[in-house]
């Protein structure tokens, strides 16, 4: 089975749950008249015309053929990746712009292979004082170095 | 005359210092990012937009600008040194290009890229400043019904011009105008599918999504395969071309830049057209003696100036009629929202500094490539072979405070997170993210257009069709869609996009 589940499949598959999750939103807002259109046509319109293309993409699966490399969606760098800029957010604001960039960095060195923390650990404090001084010396962005979190 | 004295204006912002300095930064900056693995111009101008907003809307513009050729000509540098094309308008550069700088002549192929690139771009400039001012008057004629027609057109032009399947692209256009009607209704104030946050009432700003697509997505592919980028350590000093690569560069030059001109004016079309335009014609029409694909200089010269015309020209349907024919022109577009400037007809007239000074400093722009950053090959090819775990982790860190100091809001950065989770779900599923961001930044336009010409006419859908220009431009986006649904025409398309 899910041999079967190949790019165009799966593509079809998720357009067409982006435009039902969009119709069904469209429900709640008024379609007005056809003079005075509403806030919901225009998004109902389009999220049927993606839903539609959804179902040709994914019809059109069986004809291509099968030399498509196999299909892996996970990678264990996403959660890595995206668990850095999270973590970014967390510390921002109480932690300040430093911390946060080192934190940043840390967590993003998982990633990499071979695994150096100390490397990381230095090079994320390195580049934390480069963006402290170029973007909030610099270019005067409102946030504090270090945040509340130390007492500041 | 007045063109003169139009441009003289330009030159009077060009030239102040402030502005002068921010396109010196915008086209190093632009270069440095443009030549990192894996990050395309639109990735690079979404990444540095954020910086951008703090400045007067000239001068962000210009450094907007500045990024947008320098990330150009960062991705000819990866053509040529690596054999990596660092974007797409730059993949026919590589075949030639790499074989060249094999030859250890890369020195002259970048030389020859460059100045294909700056006259190219002197080329285009001109024409920019002799024919925007009379497109913007027939903008100017131009009605809610005319304006959702010629929308529906420069999407249907950039999908059917890309590459990949139409269906496919055509979805990507739609969820990028649905995810760009999220937020407030401008018309009756209601939130629309905001899921209940406030922070989202204002809208899904256009630079966390494309920074999530174009950038993060990118990223976190990259990771899994790293390629190992060896530049090529050739002697970079003999970079002036001898006598017989002048000769045989001049004409590929002077065909790329008329291609590239003409290419650039299509909605839909740019530098990526442009580029493998030029190099097919300039294969029917050159005869070099290594053959083409065997380090021809023509191979570099065409293109490469192709490109770069195409890139500039791709300006004046953004500048006069408010319609970006391509994701990066969509940023600049999303750029000039944000700096409170409506592009389209009325700029010329409401803002000539904004436009005279931008078109100039494209110009400037160019001069200070050729004249800065062929001394500086040497940093940049050091920082191609920078090993990428240094270079990621810096690449996340400025998308996170880009992303946070769009607003000062951390929301902006959790929608950074999902869009990063989004866009490496696309690329897997060999979705292109370009369409999407045009469809975001169309989208709400379109909706505004098509509500305001129904009131116009009483609700009667017949008027985009009753009027003239109207149903021109939307014959025009039917034929599009049915010659590429051909299946002769599709073959020819897919066989244009293979290398």
């Amino acid at each position: 089975m899910t041999a079967r589940l190949n790019r165009q499949i799966l593509a079809g598959l998720l357009f067409v749950s982006i435009g039902a999750a969009f119709l069904i939103g469209s429900f709640d807002l008024s379609y007005g008249t056809w003079r005075k259109i509403g806030p919901g046509a225009f998004p109902a319109l389009i999220a049927v015309l993606l839903i539609v293309m959804g179902i040709i993409v994914g019809l059109s699966a069986r004809k291509s053929g099968e030399d498509e490399a196999p299909l892996r969606l996970y990678s264990s760098n996403l959660p890595v990746i995206i668990g850095a800029i999270v973590v970014f957010g967390l510390v921002i604001r109480g932690g300040g712009l430093l911390p946060a960039v080192f934190c940043c960095c840390l967590v993003s060195s998982f990633a990499s292979r071979p695994l150096r923390p100390v490397k990381s650990a230095i090079y994320g404090l390195a580049l934390g004082a480069a963006c402290s001084l170029a973007f909030v010396k610099g270019l005067g962005m409102p946030v504090s170095i270090i945040g509340p979190w130390f007492g500041f | 005359m007045d063109t003169l004295n139009a441009l003289l204006l330009g030159f009077d912002q060009a030239i102040l210092p402030t502005n002068l300095f921010w396109c010196l930064i915008g086209t190093l900056l632009g270069t440095l990012v443009g030549v990192l693995p894996g990050l395309g111009p639109a990735a690079t101008m979404a990444i540095l937009l954020p910086f951008t907003i703090g400045l007067e809307p000239v001068t962000s513009l210009i450094m907007l600008a500045g990024i947008y050729y320098g990330a150009q000509y960062g991705g000819s540098t990866t053509a040529i040194l690596l054999n990596l094309p660092g974007e797409a308008s730059s993949v026919v550069t590589a075949i030639d290009g790499y074989k060249m700088a094999r030859q250890g002549r890369a020195g002259v192929a970048l030389a020859t890229a460059a100045i294909g690139s700056f006259f190219a771009g002197t080329v285009a400039t001109l024409l920019l400043a002799l024919f925007a001012p009379s497109l913007a008057e027939v903008g100017l004629l131009f009605g809610p019904a005319e304006y959702f027609s010629l929308m529906v057109l420069g999407l249907i032009a950039s999908v059917v011009l890309s590459r990949g399947s139409l269906p496919k692209a055509l979805a990507m256009v739609f969820i990028g105008i649905l995810v760009g009607l999220i937020g407030q209704d401008v018309q009756t104030a209601v939130p629309r599918f905001t899921l209940g946050f406030e922070e989202m009432s204002s809208g899904v700003n256009f630079v966390v999504v494309a920074m999530g697509l174009f950038g993060i997505g990118e990223l976190i592919k990259d990771l899994e395969n790293p390629e190992s980028r060896t530049a090529i350590h050739a002697p970079f000093f003999s970079m002036i071309p001898s006598r017989e690569d002048w000769r045989r560069m001049v004409a590929p030059i002077l065909r790329g830049t008329g291609i590239g001109s003409v290419l650039g004016l299509l909605p839909g079309g740019g530098a990526l057209l442009a580029a493998f335009a030029a190099y097919a014609i300039e294969k029917r029409v050159a005869n070099p003696p290594e053959g083409f694909g065997g380090g021809a200089i023509e191979g570099v010269a065409a293109p490469e100036s192709a490109n770069n015309a195409g890139a500039q020209t791709s300006f004046v349907p953004l500048l006069t009629l408010g319609l970006p024919a391509n994701a990066v022109m969509a940023l600049m577009f999303g750029a000039l929202i944000m700096q409170g400037i409506a592009p389209g007809p009325t700029l010329i007239s409401e803002h000539p500094d904004v436009f005279w000074g931008v078109i100039v400093s494209m110009w400037v722009g160019n001069l200070m490539l050729l004249v800065l950053n062929l001394p500086l090959i040497g940093i940049w090819t050091r920082l191609l072979t920078m090993p990428f775990h240094y270079l990621y982790p810096a690449i996340l860190v400025f998308c996170s405070i880009g992303a946070f100091s769009l607003s000062n809001s951390v929301f902006d950065l959790w929608l950074l997170a999902v869009f990063g989770v989004a866009g490496y779900i696309f690329a897997k599923l060999d979705c292109d993210a370009a369409p999407l961001v045009m469809g975001l930044i169309l989208g709400p336009m379109m909706e505004e257009n098509f509500r305001r010409a129904m009131f116009l006419a009483r609700g009667n859908p017949t008027i985009f069709v009753d009027r003239p220009i109207s149903a021109v431009l939307l014959a025009l986006a039917v034929i599009a869609v049915i010659l590429v649904a051909l299946p002769n025409i599709k073959n020819v398309r897919e066989e244009a996009f293979q290398e």
